[in-house]
């Protein structure tokens, strides 16, 4: 096996690795707390409920069954709100860990080639694929490029196994699990899981909280999540060549 | 209407739901991939077909993944023909062979999206795998 097929062996191993070891400190730090295990089963419960509801109501619906719903769902979103931020705490322990892990493997894969891309990236992406390698041959793969595909994959996966199907990663109440990838999002990633999970309900948004929804979630934390996983890689610049 | 094209099953009673979701996990991933593989079938859980859906496109980006890099195909040819076939195929899977009523679950490009992005990462990385394995080993 060469050198180089020896590294891209070991860096899909690496983010199997640290998926799984994203996905243990969360165990640990909350899915297997009390709390939250209370929380989501109130929150699927009252979803559910919700939904059932929506389903039932008429055009001619009175005022009342209408307000009674809102109430329904402020209920739901708070709840949802308090699932978030037990998740927070997993968030920084991931993001410290992986902080000082892509420092270490950073420095240990610095300038090799670690595959061969069967295309040429686009322009702006090459800066990433291309980081820190000499040459001018843009089928050149870094570290930190592969490392990111395969953390876009393997992560979604293996949080998908372990919220018990793909929904884990649909549902608003577990967008922070999508969260602890390399999928950038933001307050606007959170906000259009949240406006897309109650056009699934059907639920009409209502106009003056259209907006008031994304300042009452918590921050999302994938962008600090990112910017500390790929800080030290992101801010030292490509190597110059002679 | 969209009822009357699917097949009815007789749904589980609750204990036996609980029995299956807790005890039979295996059972019931079986019971879900029998109706994937049946032709029209009833999707009482939305999330179960999605979650279908979504599984059958990280199968579909793995093959496809190994092809290319195995013949190997590359550029962004390569690229835009897994789209148009990973797009392509899972319409045929939810529209003809499924028959399910789109608006049910926000429309064919909600379908369409449903990990879409994670499946063009899995297949990029076992493209690549497979190509630097094969061709430059």
């Amino acid at each position: 096996m060469s050198t180089m097929f020896a590294d891209t062996v070991l860096i899909v191993f690496i983010s199997v690795c640290t998926a799984l070891l994203a996905e243990g400190i969360t165990w640990v730090l909350v899915y297997r707390t009390e709390k939250y295990k209370r929380l989501k089963a109130e929150v699927e419960k009252q979803s559910k409920k919700l939904e059932k509801k929506k389903e039932t109501i008429t055009e001619s619906a009175g005022r009342q069954q209408k307000k009674k719903i809102e109430r329904q769902e402020e209920k739901l979103k708070n709840n949802n709100r308090d699932l978030s931020m037990v998740r927070m705490k997993s968030m920084f322990a991931i993001g410290f860990c992986f902080t000082a892990l892509m420092g270490m493997f950073n420095s240990i894969f610095d300038g090799r080639v670690v595959a061969k891309l069967p295309f040429i990236p686009l322009s702006y992406i090459q800066g990433l694929s291309h980081r820190n390698l000499l040459g001018e041959d843009y089928t050149d793969c870094s570290f930190i490029f592969l490392y990111i595909l395969c953390t876009m994959s393997i992560r979604q996966i293996s949080v998908a196994f372990s919220s018990g199907g793909a929904k884990g990663l649909r549902n608003p109440y577990s967008r922070s699990a999508e969260e602890m990838t390399l999928v950038p999002t933001s307050n606007r990633g959170v906000r259009m899981g949240l406006v897309k999970w109650l056009n699934r309900m059907k639920a009409p948004l209502p106009q003056n909280k259209c907006m008031d929804q994304t300042d009452s979630l918590p921050p999302s934390t994938a962008g600090s999540f990112i910017k500390s996983d790929l800080c030290p890689v992101l801010c030292k610049g490509t190597r110059q060549t002679n | 209407m969209s009822g009357a094209r699917r097949k009815e099953e007789p749904p589980l009673s609750h204990p036996q739901q609980h029995l299956v979701a807790n005890g039979g996990g295996g059972a019931l991933r079986g019971s879900v991939w029998g109706k994937a593989l049946r032709s029209d079938s009833a999707w009482e859980d939305k999330d179960e077909f999605l979650d279908v859906i979504y599984w059958f496109r990280q199968i579909i980006a793995v093959i496809l993944g190994v092809i290319w890099g195995v013949v190997p195909l590359k550029g962004f040819v390569g690229i835009a023909i897994f789209c148009l076939i990973n797009a392509g195929v899972l319409y045929l899977y939810f529209s003809s062979f499924q028959q399910i009523d789109e608006e049910e679950y926000g429309g064919t490009w909600e379908l369409t999206k449903e990990g879409f992005m994670t499946s063009f990462a899995l297949f990029l990385v076992v493209w690549i795998i497979f190509y630097t394995a094969i061709h430059y080993d």
